[in-house]
């Protein structure tokens, strides 16, 4: 089941050994990967455990485990981390959606019951310890580091740098700290990840067993949290952008055939999609609708009546602007807010923004705001008894941190489009091998992906607790980075090889290697 | 060729689906075995009566929990909270079918329950007693119970949940006041930081306060020594016995400031405080025979 534009989709492989020491990339990758992950064990846990404390999300997954916080009764949550749990009978509404009672369902939920499994087995204290979960991440990276050697095209050395590259991205001190934490994120943080490495698998060899992969990893990110559905456009775009099948004739039904592996995992993520959009606390979807409204839309409205007015509840609620739910000033305290929870959901607002389209460019400019702020700034990430202040942040690996940090909004911009751009003339470039075209292809997706992710918690949830609902798309826009350098790379390395041989002369720059000519990779 | 495709598909096919099928198999079986401790219904919202005790040994079970389904536990065991009494709810709120949000119950409903003198009353507290150090805590049906129509509210109480200690106590404290012991919930001054009376204390608050005269500011020594002879019999009653009898106790009235007087206010508190001026713990309320 090869796929018709990837008649050698393992001539990287074969090139990147120069047909001489053909073991060297598994070898690179198995070296990579153990690497990475002692890597992000190191930061995690050399000089002291880093982790993210709880502002009070984390009860809603670990409860379903049957387990509670360790810790004193009194001790602020939100200043330190407290990795350990403890067996705990929950009864009735005290599990769920934030008391509301309602289920709360995340893929991370399987993360966790397989660190509550490894805890004992590493001899940490409780039933869970999430320095368990630090260490699967730390696993889990390194596995994604290995598999994107594998099926990165180029040289062994070119692939360690991007997949290394693609490695500091989670061992952000942004992205990192979540890997302690019982939030929801490291599921998708982890799973998106693991996606780069097996779309480049999928595009080398577009057949069922990368695609049931794919599609796996897909439902795993999206059931992570509500907002990471986002990422659905971008996976449908990768799953259908090249047939999986060999056309037989030229047909049109033989093109459809080609595609109808694509359009099936679309049509099964789309449905999971619903399924997962159906099933989200209805608690939670008022929060943010009612964040989106008077803390986005009433924050940034000059008529708050009329925009209220507009999205058809009562103007009385416009004293109430720019307020959170739990705040002293909220609307959900008055007898208002009943209509306004009945009728506003996801659908009034996007229809608000459809008809106030100037007005997403408030949005745009707060959203971007929060991914040049890049990181949570109000969770400690020591554990208690650290001998750092409380609410401390660790800081030791900032390298995309250093790049986004206070990025004005049009270089945000300008990287966004550079990275669509470069990507998608990389991916369409038929000098390239199917496996380098690949490396464009994910440039393009991961790009889709920040734009969805971006959007759906912009408008989703507006700009209550922003910078650290931002953590995907920000993680999203540090992938793009190794993406858009590699497939730029792919432009430059033939000119620079010009340059040399130019320069050097055709034996000058060393003897000629049998089967190199075959590489035309990096 | 055309075969060796055919059967490079169809292993293919097989890995496809034996993997999906494994990573679905062992997450399930991983996910089943972890959800042991899935959260179970509890009791209804009606059998949390006046007098039991409950755990809320998760600071958000309390905090940030509407409902309260937890069974009840032997009030000598560690608990976190009492039920101290049910009332019906009234009014527009109750005729929703939809269970209102937190925010709006709360915010209706809660005060219900921060009801001073029949904390007081559940205490066991005689007029002369402060109590200090307790929180109440509305509860309101379920998500399922309100939805079959019931409206009752319970309201808990608890101990400072933000104390060193916690709410965790092994007492009912129900008529808690009437204990020789009470002085976890008497309230006390150490310092300008009211606290609990079974910490280092100053002084010990009595009730009720008393009123000196409407007359002009007349300076704070007058108004001191004022305020220990109002505060003599509210002291006496306190103590259950003459302050003259009480060599190491003085009376430390706590009056208002020139300003506040000049505004009409003339409440003094009576304190009790130690005459060598050291702190202590423990009460010193005689009357518990």
């Amino acid at each position: 089941m090869v796929g018709a534009e990837a008649p050698a989709a393992d001539e990287d492989v074969r090139g990147a050994g120069r047909g001489r020491r053909p073991i060297a990339v598994p070898v690179a990758a198995v070296a990579g990967g153990l690497a990475w992950t002692g890597i992000i064990l190191a930061r995690l846990f050399v000089g002291g455990t880093i982790g993210l404390a709880d502002q009070g999300d984390a009860r809603r997954l670990v409860c379903q485990l049957g387990v509670r916080v360790l810790k004193r009764y009194a001790a602020n949550a939100t200043q330190f981390v407290y990795p350990t749990y403890i067996p705990h009978h929950w009864y009735g509404e005290a599990c769920g959606a934030d008391g509301s009672g309602e289920p709360y369902r995340s893929s991370q939920l399987w993360l966790l019951s397989l660190a509550k499994h490894l805890t004992p087995v590493l001899g940490l204290p409780g039933a869970l310890d999430l320095r368990a979960l630090g260490v699967i991440c730390a696993v889990v990276v390194g596995a994604a580091v290995a598999l994107l050697v594998l099926v990165l095209p180029g040289s062994t050395t070119a692939r360690l740098v991007i997949a290394s590259l693609v490695g500091l991205a989670a061992a952000d001190s942004a992205v990192a700290e979540y890997f302690v934490s019982a939030y929801s994120e490291p599921a998708a943080l982890l799973g998106l990840l693991a996606l780069c490495g097996t779309l480049l698998w999928f595009w080398r060899r577009p057949s069922w067993p990368p695609l049931v992969a794919v599609t796996l990893l897909a439902t795993f990110v999206m059931a992570a949290k509500t907002q990471t559905i986002a990422v659905l456009p971008a996976v449908m775009l990768a799953v259908l952008w090249v047939p999986t099948g060999r056309a037989a004739t030229r047909s049109r039904w033989a093109t459809v055939r080609s595609r109808l592996p694509g359009l099936v995992t679309s049509t099964v993520l789309v449905a999971l999609a619903v399924v997962l959009l159906l099933g989200a606390p209805k608690r939670f979807n008022q929060i943010d609708a009612y964040d989106e409204v008077f803390s986005e839309i009433l924050f940034h409205s000059p008529n708050k009546q009329a925009d209220l007015r507009s999205l058809g509840v009562s103007p009385n609620l416009a004293s109430a602007s720019g307020s959170n739910i739990l705040g002293a000033t909220s609307a959900a305290t008055s007898m208002s807010y009943l209509q306004f929870r009945d009728h506003v959901t996801s659908a009034v607002i996007v229809r608000f923004y459809l008809t106030h389209p100037l007005r997403l460019f408030h949005v745009a400019g707060d959203g971007l705001g929060a991914v040049s702020h890049w990181r949570q700034d109000y969770l400690g990430t020591y554990l208690a008894g650290s001998h750092h202040p409380p609410g401390a942040m660790e800081d030791r690996v900032g390298v995309y941190e250093a790049v986004f940090h206070d990025a004005p909004a049009l270089l945000l911009i300008l990287f966004w489009f550079a990275t669509l751009g470069v990507g998608w003339t990389a991916a369409r470039n038929r000098r390239f091998t199917d496996a380098e075209r690949g490396v464009g292809r994910l440039a393009v997706v991961l790009a889709v992906a920040t734009f969805f992710e971006f959007w759906v918690v912009m408008i989703g949830e507006g700009r209550n607790d922003m910078y650290k609902q931002m953590i995907v798309t920000n993680y999203l826009a540090s992938l793009c980075l190794p993406f858009l350098a590699a497939s730029a790379w792919l432009y430059v390395k033939p000119a620079l090889r010009n340059i040399r041989d130019a320069t050097l002369g055709p034996y000058e720059g060393g003897e000629p290697v049998e089967g190199a000519e075959a590489d035309t990779s990096w | 060729m055309r075969g060796g495709r055919r059967q490079h598909r169809w292993r293919a096919a097989a890995i496809a689906v034996a993997g999906t099928v494994g990573v679905l198999a062992a997450g399930s079986v991983a996910l089943a075995s972890a959800y042991a401790g899935a959260p179970a219904s509890g009791s209804p919202t009606a059998d949390n009566r006046a007098g039991t005790c409950h755990l809320a040994e998760e600071p958000l079970e309390l905090v940030a929990t509407l409902s309260d389904t937890t069974p009840p536990v032997p009030c000598t065991v560690p608990h976190q909270t009492e039920t101290a009494w049910q009332l019906q709810l009234t009014g527009p709120l109750t005729a929703q079918r939809v269970r209102p949000n937190p925010e709006l119950l709360l915010a209706r409903f809660a005060r219900l329950c921060d009801d001073y003198p029949r904390i007081r009353d559940y205490l066991g507290a005689r007029p002369q007693d402060a109590y200090w150090g307790i929180s109440a805590w509305a509860k309101f049906p379920s998500r399922s119970e309100w939805a079959r129509g019931v409206r009752l509210m319970v309201c808990e109480l608890s101990t400072d949940p933000n104390s060193p200690s916690g709410p965790t106590v092994s007492y009912p404290i129900a008529r808690f006041l009437r204990r020789a012991d009470s002085s976890a919930l008497r309230l006390c001054r150490a310092g300008t930081a009211l606290v609990t009376c079974d910490q280092p204390h100053d002084a010990e608050a009595t009730s009720p306060t008393v009123d000196l005269p409407v007359i002009p500011w007349p300076g704070p020594a007058t108004e001191q020594a004022m305020g220990r002879t109002a505060c003599v019999p509210v002291v006496d009653s306190y103590l259950n016995a003459d302050i003259a009898s009480r060599p190491d106790l003085v009376i430390d009235p706590e009056g208002p400031t020139e300003m506040q007087w000049a505004k009409g206010v003339r409440t003094v508190t009576c304190w009790i405080a130690q005459g060598s001026g050291r702190q202590v713990t423990g009460t010193v309320r005689g009357g518990f025979a």
